[in-house]
């Protein structure tokens, strides 16, 4: 399939889906009876947030939660003030958002699909799922757009931008293009935090380079490797430029460095051990249910990490399992959103589904996965706890 | 040439982190910050007219 085609392809499979988000919209607010309009109705949560960093820049909050802007990395809020000011200032903060996550996505499907064609995943796609719109890796781009909880990828929010760099930072790696991957890490570092993690499936990427050029696998040859060519040492040290240009700018805005860390007492105050005591405490815990939910998807995505490590997407596995350890640290909330936008999740969830057997299991939790996408979708307009 | 560049940028990137580090161990701040934001001492967030 051609570049073109796959394009064209991609554009139906988005148009198809905002056409589901407006259906779910027209039916949200014909049975809550919902008048608030969309701008009301889908600006839920930290848009809020996002709209006042990229209205009002970074300032100090009032709140006595302490609830602060800082807290927001500045890449995406950056990007919606692009936007803006090539309107003349006449979009408002919430469509610039809006238009900055869908040029994102849309991009994203098209660099996915061709990842995974590069990964030589899409071979041997069999059965009657696997036709039309979703032939040749193109049902990544599906699950990218309906996906549970990819509702985030069209929001103000930062995921879509984030999966974006997520997807070319991967795409950029199987090429072997190092300085180019560390270029979006550094990029994805300065849209969220665990961006800057992404050094390791780097690593990774370069050190399966390595094995293939030398036909060993010697750890200090390669670490020796690494040193004695510059490019791929300036593509590692490039990883953390993100992360470390935000903490100087809140050095000088804040005094504190480390201000996007300490800020997050204001959401997340609980003393738990980080990871297993997290897990173990929202497993079986009975009042929070959404909580509940959102540590047995946590489960699901480790068990599906281990198995695509297992098939050969190693620094995809790894980097699915550190994106989701760092949340994991202090509380469980919004984890189903940080699994959705670690990105390599989907690519996992195609690969599982074009490695059953039977062809009406394919349809059936391809079908259950769109259906999981509506819910959320339903539920980020109603505002339902889980979502968050 | 090129290498010897490449080796100056790494080393100029290094030098970066480790003062970016440096001024993240020294945060110069308010106590009424210090004591929300770092200590947790207090449990309510009071601007102190920053």
């Amino acid at each position: 399939m051609s570049n073109k085609k796959l394009i064209a392809n991609i554009l139906i499979i988005f148009l198809i889906t905002r056409g589901i988000f407006a259906a779910v919209y027209f039916i949200y607010c014909a049975v809550c009876n919902d008048n608030s309009g969309f701008e009301a109705v889908f600006g839920r949560w930290d848009t809020e947030h996002y709209s006042d960093i990229i209205e009002n820049g970074y300032h100090y909050t009032n709140k006595s939660n302490g609830q602060a802007n800082w807290a927001f990395f500045p890449l995406f809020p950056l990007a919606c003030r692009g936007v803006r000011m090539i309107s003349g200032g006449n979009l408002s903060p919430f469509w610039c958002g809006i238009i900055v996550s869908n040029v994102c996505l849309v991009i994203a499907a098209f660099f996915a699909v061709k990842l995974i064609r590069d990964r030589g995943i899409v071979k041997g796609e069999r059965g009657v799922l696997f036709t039309g719109l979703s032939k040749n890796g193109s049902l990544l781009a599906w699950f990218l757009m309906l996906g549970p909880f990819t509702v985030y990828f069209s929001a103000v929010y930062t995921e879509s931008l984030f999966v974006l760099l997520l997807v070319l930072f991967f795409y950029a790696a199987q090429k072997e293009l190092f300085p180019l991957a560390g270029m979006f890490a550094a990029l994805a570092g300065a849209t969220r935090s665990v961006g800057v993690l992404l050094i390791i499936p780097l690593i990774m990427a370069m050190y399966s380079s390595y094995r293939k050029e030398k036909g060993s696998g010697n750890i200090f040859c390669f670490v020796g490797n690494v040193f004695a060519r510059p490019a791929r040492l300036f593509s590692l040290l490039l990883v953390p430029v993100g992360l470390f240009c935000y903490m100087l700018y809140l050095y000088f805005f804040l005094g504190d460095a480390f201000g996007f860390i300490h800020v997050q007492v204001a959401w997340r105050n609980e003393d738990f051990l980080p990871v297993i005591g997290v897990l173990k405490h929202y497993l079986f815990s009975t009042g929070e249910i959404h909580y509940t939910i959102s540590a047995w998807i946590c489960i699901a995505a480790f068990v599906l990490y281990v198995w695509m490590f297992v098939k050969g997407l190693r620094r995809e596995a790894v980097w699915g399992i550190i994106s989701l350890l760092l949340p994991l640290t202090s509380h469980i909330m919004s984890t189903p959103r940080f699994i959705s936008g670690s990105f390599v999740v989907w690519m996992g969830m195609y690969l599982l589904i074009k490695s059953m057997k039977s062809h009406g299991a394919q349809v059936f939790f391809t079908i259950l996965l769109y259906a999981g996408g509506v819910i959320t979708i339903a539920m980020w307009y109603a505002q339902a706890h889980l979502i968050m | 040439m090129k290498k010897f560049l490449l080796y100056l940028v790494c080393a100029g990137l290094v030098a970066f982190f480790a003062i970016t580090l440096y001024l993240g161990k020294n945060p110069k701040v308010s106590d009424e910050y210090r004591a929300f934001y770092i200590d947790h001492t207090v449990k309510k967030w009071k601007n102190p007219g920053h």
